[in-house]
């Protein structure tokens, strides 16, 4: 308030006309190179406000389910896809000319009246297996016609990508028996095309669905079955877009309950066994290598080396057994694998694409299906927010480049919330000492130097640092006195999720210092002076007085500190961060806490999928997801801070008088 | 709290206490010593950055010490035979020589006992001897007319228990033993190591009838290449085998093309005769000294491409030559003490394109070299002279790491000299006696010089900075010189600073003293909102996003660079002609006006684009740029464009301005803003004629802004470029320069502010004249610590700027940062070796950039501060 008074130019208040100074007053302005600082400040906040603007929609929009168009190209292709984005290039002259004619000559005039630039939009094609691309550019010149095809789906599959294409029929296969007790071939084929048979009487055809054998990999009509097919199946055909529509999601959530069930079997059962199993070797590994050492020191002959020895031959006996035992539970698993998966192929979707191809599509490969153009609001809102709860909650698959990032979210809050608990006690013990206990001389003058110094430190110095001193130095040396077993195979001497954040403790450190000095150097000494004429002890004024009124400034250091934590890659590239952990740092076995493992990150996974990647474009989506949320994270850390710093103030406010 | 019944109660409720209870104090003793111990170790793990780095980094430039480790007699008859080549193994346990006679014989490294008996492979006494600097392979020429191609070397084996002799289990571990012709050496419980000589020799083939004289040889992937003098005949053989199917014999066949040049007696007798790796190149050299160097890229038809001299003076004689690893340098050594190595170097003039030169000379010798030899896995050579003497070089780094004297007292001719295969060991050879040394050097390969200094890597016409840390093939030579990643990373930082600096700068004055203190509530944790977005999303966004879409539109976006300021100063001008009265009432306008001229001068430089595409670039930016159309003009008025604005705005200012106040005295304020709108429209033409003079007189004078040079400010378009990270870094570095000059201006005392308005002086005379001189040091550390982020910041250039590690200033260039590369190359640099360390002092270098950097802003801001407190 008291500012704008002062800013309000008292000589331009005063001033009447023709007091005869007013040209030079108004060169006395300045207003040129006001303007240009205005301007300054103008392109900062356009800036930021900009990219902000940018990564918020691009973030948010990503999800939203877009209606799938089909264009037909003059030269003939037929695509049909959604639109990724657009943008305005200048074509080249022949590029017009390939077309025919009439074509040419309207391309020719949208392209003068736009002085040569032509908008193209990039479809989202799909059907990677088919056309071997992901994506297309589509100008407008070239198009002929466009439609959007009310029954045109989108299947957001496991492996592939997506597939863009029409139902065309629905498969319910009935598998016979193998018979595999019969040895004769001709016999064998008789009894299964019997048994097809009485299946199929049972079906019984409509109107509506044909019955048709599966012979080989052709489905054949039952009267026309060859004497030399070996019928597998008996197969239940849907057909009309309609239909198959239904049957699909009459059938799909079940599909997919028996293929969460297996991936749950998969990950949890027989990571079990294989966890009991890498235990007991790392047993017997242990005992092996004790008697090499007592071979080593007392000889081959030492009452230590016979002892040694016999432990060894007792733990063989049991990794034998383990390994009995952990291959009898495998055996079990599998085969119920392996009944989920039967199960499962029985249903397929079979597709037809916009080039007219014909694909048959398990239903268990599908993850999501919905035919886009006609979704309702709510439905667009439903796939929409299954979309979110898939990427917050679910493991990426297809290289990353879609599904989930849970494991990156885990990685990165565990991360975070090791390094403040590594970073607070020590750097609030370091300011204590600097402000409350050290002696004021030049040698505290230079350490507080140092520590401002080192907050302007690259941070990939740090993981240079991070690399050579925690992973190699000190995880090399626990890993040779603690872990002899797992040798050559590292434990902690690589990157792993306590080095990380180790290394960002000590990047951050200098945050909190300097924040935790200001917070104590701004406690009044009075307050001090009163606590010591009580009769208080130098530390009972530290706990009582000083840290409590100091609070609201440290716990703003410590979650500025964080926050800067959280959105630093460069040291965790070198420490720890990789592109895919299959195994998160906290999971069900013992010891639960996984310290040594490398772990996924926001970040990393930003520059992972973004730069390393493959197909960058297919990613981009992802990318701008997964950096609006790292933001989202920053961005709610910054205004943590900014409101525990006001709600402690207020607090201390009403306290004091 | 317990209370004792004989004290009175006071008023409180509680007993008095006259002592401090023993858990006060205990707590205090325990809090002192937890919080010191914290405190000072939190310092000293500070510390440990620091120091770790520097421990690191320094085996890098420890100097070489060699201690002697065995002087042994070899246990061999002499007589008139002498040593034609040695080898040892690469742990220094089994020495090899081979001898003049033919016969190959082993020695133990540390006893000098003969091993079995001497191996006679080739069955009678070669004439002739070829060995490969770098793999085991040999070919041997014969009176008759023969050569055989074979293989010499160390075969180790390693064996469990059950598998060595039963004599060899008893040899306490660590410790080495005889068994046989091969040595045994006890590594750790259960496992031995066998060392034994293998030497082969593939079935004869007949090249001529004449005895071989001199033969040379080298193995590519598709057969071997032979070259033989057999008697006056130089003879080029490609030798493939055919493998009999019956009996799985192969037999050698050769295709014989004969050289055309005949050889010269003139002078005196060829001694050496050599191939390169790939059979491309073959030397011959007499013992004068001359050479012939013959073009056999196309083996049926070889041509003589140069003939040189290889030593100075008529009387100084040739007295070893070789080959170093990679096959590509050659090595010799003459009577006057003078080693040198050779390679080809590119020159136009030559047949051929090439040149064959020095390239390196090792002068240190004073006597005649007599043996010299490379080591097969690292760019060293060893010579010994006549006396005795044997010094141990790094040829690309031209330094000597190790000296050392076969023989205190008399002075004994080294015959032959062999280092190690691992390079630490080095063996002369002298009358029968072997004297071995280990040279501890890990990184023999590095010196100040190498990091620092243009260094004449092979295959290069000139000394050149080079970084190239790793390359698929075997003999490749890694390259650390720093300077091009130093260069980068100054780059990166000039080209953000230059485009963020004067934003945040201007930015931060405006928000201090003409924003309204409500709106700057709002303005300044939004700028502060952009330090804390992570580079990463940053680097990915100018990866995927900025670049692709600034490619195509770099025209534009350079009228937009001109037309931003431009407009904002015409908003000004124009703003000026509003009577006073009305200047006062639009004041809160006058904000939203300058927000609305950003887009509009976007708009109109984007319309201008093309046009201006066409005026400088010929119509066509990106060959342009490649220069393959129109000439240096429009480069040149780009980059002068800004530093002549600058030079006549300051023009006038210092030169019309005291003139105009003068006569605006008795004008009317429109009369006068008109006048001023007319000043700065001349001003703008006159800059731009004047740039356009000097483009002009430029492009007259040769000079040519494209190009490939250091100096060359534009040159061929690459997508991940300078543009695009000095635009991105700017996100970077604008709110930390604004954020830290902001406080420093608004830390200015009030009274200063107060004083100078109430004495007349406009916001924006205070601002100029008072608060910015004041604030002077807190802009200046704010301009050292947005330099300091700018130097390290590693995730915005890893992904923008293409990493490419090359000299160049080309803003439309990619560039590789110490920062960048660090995070490329660090996590495949093998733990300890030379890659490894050179990454770590560079993120030493990095450190101390930093460090001076912060250090400078900090000592300023200390100044600033006291000065502060004074006024």
């Amino acid at each position: 308030m008291k500012k704008e008074d002062r800013t309000l130019p008292a000589s331009e208040d005063r001033w009447r006309p023709g007091m005869g100074r007013g040209g030079a007053a108004l060169l006395a302005r300045g207003e040129p190179l006001v303007w240009l600082m205005g301007g300054g400040l103008v392109v900062a906040l356009a800036m930021t406000v900009g990219l902000l603007l940018l990564v918020f929609y691009q973030g948010v929009a990503t999800l939203w389910p877009g209606p799938i168009v089909q264009t037909v190209l003059w030269e003939g292709p037929v695509y049909m896809g959604e639109i990724a984005r657009d943008d305005h290039y200048m074509p080249t002259p022949e590029s017009v000319g390939v077309l025919p004619a009439e074509a040419a000559e309207r391309g020719r005039a949208l392209l003068a009246a736009r002085e040569g630039w032509a908008h193209r939009r990039l479809l989202r094609t799909g059907n990677y297996e088919l056309t071997n691309e992901h994506f297309r550019w589509v100008s407008d010149f070239q198009i002929r016609e466009e439609t959007r095809p009310p029954w045109a789906v989108v299947l957001e599959r496991l492996t592939w990508g997506r597939f863009y294409g029409t139902p065309e029929a629905f498969h319910l296969y009935h598998p016979t028996d193998d018979f595999a007790d019969t040895a004769d071939m001709a016999e064998r084929r008789r009894l299964r095309l019997e048994q097809a048979r009485r299946i199929a009487a049972g079906l019984g055809a409509d109107f509506k669905r044909r019955i048709l054998f599966a012979a080989g990999p052709r489905l054949v009509e039952t009267e026309a079955v060859a004497p030399t097919a070996m019928v597998t199946a008996v197969v239940e055909v849907l057909e009309g877009p309609e239909t198959v529509w239904n049957a699909f999601l009459r059938h799909h959530s079940d599909v997919r309950k028996r293929w969460m069930r297996r991936r749950s079997l998969e990950k949890h059962a027989i990571g079990r066994i294989n966890y009991t199993k890498e235990q007991a070797r790392l047993r017997l590994r242990q005992r092996e290598l004790e008697v090499e050492r007592a071979v080593w020191r007392s000889g081959a002959d030492s009452a230590a080396a016979v002892r040694a020895r016999a432990a060894f031959e007792a733990e063989q006996a049991t990794f034998a057994q383990v390994e009995r035992d952990t291959q009898e539970a495998f055996q079990r698993v599998r085969a119920e694998i392996a009944r989920l998966n039967a199960e499962n192929s029985r249903y397929r979707i079979v597709l037809r694409t916009s080039d007219g191809a014909v694909k048959a599509i398990e239903l268990a490969e599908i993850v999501r299906a919905y035919p886009a153009n006609q979704l309702t609001l709510a439905k667009k809102w439903g796939i929409y927010l299954s979309r979110w709860r898939e990427f917050l909650l679910d493991d990426p698959r297809e290289a990353n480049m879609e599904g989930g990032v849970f494991p990156a979210i885990f990685g990165t809050v565990t991360m975070t919330l090791i390094m403040s608990l590594l970073v607070a006690p020590f750097g609030v013990l370091a300011a204590l000492y600097l402000r409350e206990y050290a002696k004021a001389g030049p040698l505290i003058t230079a350490v507080r130097i140092a520590i401002n110094n080192l907050a302007g430190v690259p941070s990939i110095v740090f993981g240079v640092f991070g690399l050579g001193f925690f992973c190699y130095f000190v995880g090399g040396a626990l890993d040779r006195a603690f872990f002899p077993a797992k040798l050559p195979s590292p434990t902690y001497g690589t990157g792993g999720i306590l080095w990380s954040s180790l290394t960002l403790a000590l990047l951050t450190l200098p945050v909190v210092i300097v924040a935790t000095e200001e917070a104590l150097a701004a406690v009044p000494s009075s307050m001090r002076e009163g606590s010591y004429a009580c009769g208080a002890s130098k530390w009972q004024t530290i706990r009582r007085v000083v840290l409590p009124r100091a609070m609201p400034g440290i716990l703003t250091g410590m979650i500025l500190a964080m926050a800067r934590g959280a959105g630093e890659v460069a040291p965790l590239m070198l420490v720890g961060a990789v592109k895919l952990a299959p195994e998160l740092p906290i999971d069900e076995f013992f010891p639960f806490i996984h310290p040594e493992r490398s772990f996924m990150h926001l970040g990393f996974h930003i520059y992972d999928l973004g730069f390393q990647s493959q197909n960058s474009e297919a990613a981009k989506p992802m990318v701008f997801t997964t950096t609006l949320l790292l933001i989202a994270i920053i961005a709610a850390l910054n205004l943590t801070a900014i409101v525990v710093r006001s709600r402690l103030r207020r607090k201390f406010l009403a306290g004091v008088f | 709290m317990t209370l004792s019944d004989e004290t009175p109660k006071a008023f409180t409720g509680h007993s008095r206490q006259r002592q401090t209870r023993q858990a006060v104090k205990v707590a205090e003793v325990v809090a002192r010593t937890l919080i010191s111990i914290g405190g000072i170790g939190t310092i000293v793990a500070v510390a440990t950055v620091c120091v770790f780095l520097v421990r690191v980094a320094i085996p890098l430039f420890t100097p070489a010490h060699s201690t002697p480790s065995h002087d042994v007699r070899m246990t061999a008859d002499l007589a008139d035979r002498r040593i034609v080549r040695a080898g040892a193994d690469e742990y220094g346990v089994l020495l090899w020589v081979a001898w003049s006679d033919g016969a190959i014989a082993a020695y133990g490294a540390d006893t000098g006992e003969i091993l079995g008996v001497p191996q006679q492979p080739f069955g009678q006494a070669p004439s002739a001897w070829s060995f490969s600097p770098d793999g085991d392979d040999v070919c041997v020429g014969f009176g008759d007319g023969t050569v055989r191609m074979g293989s010499v070397g160390v075969a180790i084996e390693f064996l469990g228990d059950n598998q060595v002799p039963e004599a060899v289990r008893a040899v306490p571990i660590g410790e080495r033993t005889r068994f046989g012709d091969c040595i045994f050496v006890h590594t750790r419980p259960g496992q031995f190591r066998r060392h034994t000589l293998r030497a082969e020799a593939r079935p004869p083939l007949k090249i001529g009838d004449e005895p071989v004289r001199l033969v040379a040889h080298t193995l590519r992937n598709d057969g071997s290449v032979v070259a033989a003098l057999a008697g006056d005949t130089l003879t080029l053989n490609t030798v493939t085998e055919i493998r009999n199917f019956l009996t799985g014999e192969a037999t050698p066949q050769a295709q014989r093309t004969d050289v055309p040049y005949p050889v010269t007696r003139e002078h005196g007798m060829p001694l050496y005769l050599f191939l390169s790796r790939l059979g491309d190149q073959m030397y011959m050299a007499w013992e004068d000294g001359y050479l012939r160097r013959y073009d056999t890229r196309d083996r049926t038809k070889p041509v003589l491409a140069e003939e040189t001299r290889l030593v100075d003076g008529a009387e100084t004689r040739l007295t070893v030559m070789g080959m170093l690893l990679g096959r590509t340098t050659l090595f010799t050594g003459d009577s006057s003490g003078r080693l040198r190595c050779w390679f080809n170097v590119r020159d136009e003039k030559s047949p051929d394109g090439l040149r064959f030169l020095p390239t390196r000379e090792f002068s240190e010798f004073d006597h005649p070299i007599r043996a010299a030899a490379a080591a097969p896995r690292a760019r060293l050579l060893a010579a010994g002279d006549e006396t005795g003497r044997v010094r141990l070089f790094q040829v690309t780094a031209v330094a000597q790491i190790a000296e050392v004297q076969m023989d205190e007292g008399e002075k004994v001719a080294v015959e032959a000299v062999v280092i190690g295969a691992r390079g630490d060991r080095l063996y002369a050879f002298s009358g029968g006696r072997a004297r071995s040394w280990m040279t501890v050097d890990p990184h023999p390969e590095i010196t100040w010089a190498m990091l620092f200094r243009p260094v004449w890597y092979e295959g290069f016409d000139r000394p050149l900075h080079m970084w190239q840390s790793s390359a698929g093939v075997d003999s490749f030579e890694p390259k650390y010189g720093l300077w091009p990643l130093i260069f980068g990373t100054l780059k990166a930082t000039f080209y953000s600073m230059l485009f963020g600096l004067p934003i945040a700068l201007l930015a931060a004055i405006y928000t201090s003293e003409f924003l309204h203190p409500r709106v700057k509530t709002r303005v300044k944790p939004l700028i502060e909102m952009m330090a804390s977005l992570p580079s990463v999303v940053l680097g990915f966004l100018s990866a995927l996003v900025v670049a692709p879409w600034v490619e195509g539109r770099v025209p534009h976006l350079l009228t937009v660079m001109a037309a931003v300021p431009v407009t904002f100063l015409a908003g000004a001008y124009l703003w000026q002609l509003w009577p006073n009265e009305w200047a006062m009432r639009l004041r809160a306008v006058r904000a939203w006006t300058m927000v609305a001229a950003l887009p509009l001068a976007c708009a109109w430089a984007w319309r201008l684009g093309p046009r201006v595409e066409r005026w400088l670039f010929a119509g066509d930016l990106m060959r342009w740029l490649d220069g393959q159309i129109g000439n240096g003009t429009g480069g040149w008025f780009v980059l002068f464009l800004p530093l002549t604005g600058v030079a006549v705005a300051y023009a006038m200012h210092t030169l019309s301005n005291t003139f105009f106040r003068a006569r605006a005295r008795s004008w009317s304020p429109t009369s006068v803003a008109l006048a001023d709108l007319g000043r700065f429209v001349g001003g703008l033409l006159l800059t731009i004629g004047l740039t356009w003079l000097i483009a002009r007189v430029l492009v007259f004078l040769g000079f040519d802004p494209r190009g490939r040079e250091v100096w060359h400010f534009m040159g061929t378009y690459v997508q991940r470029n300078a543009l695009v990270v000095g635009f991105i870094m700017g996100f970077a570095v604008i709110p930390i320069i604004y954020t830290i000059s902001e406080d420093a201006l608004s830390a200015v005392p009030e009274h200063l502010r107060s004083a100078s308005l109430g004495a007349g002086a406009t916001p924006w005379q205070t601002a100029a004249r008072i608060i910015i001189p004041t604030a002077m040091s807190g802009l200046f550390s704010a301009t050292m610590i947005g330099l300091g982020r700018a130097v390290g910041e590693t995730m915005i250039v890893l992904m923008a700027a293409g990493n490419t590690p090359v000299m160049q200033m080309n803003i439309f260039n990619g560039f590789r940062t110490l920062a960048a590369n660090i995070a490329v190359e660090l996590p495949e640099a093998p733990v300890n070796g030379t890659h490894y360390r050179v990454l770590f002092f560079t993120a030493l270098v990095l450190f101390v950039m930093t460090f001076v950097l912060n250090t400078a802003a900090e000592r300023v801001r200390q100044k600033f501060r006291k000065r502060a407190y004074k006024l």
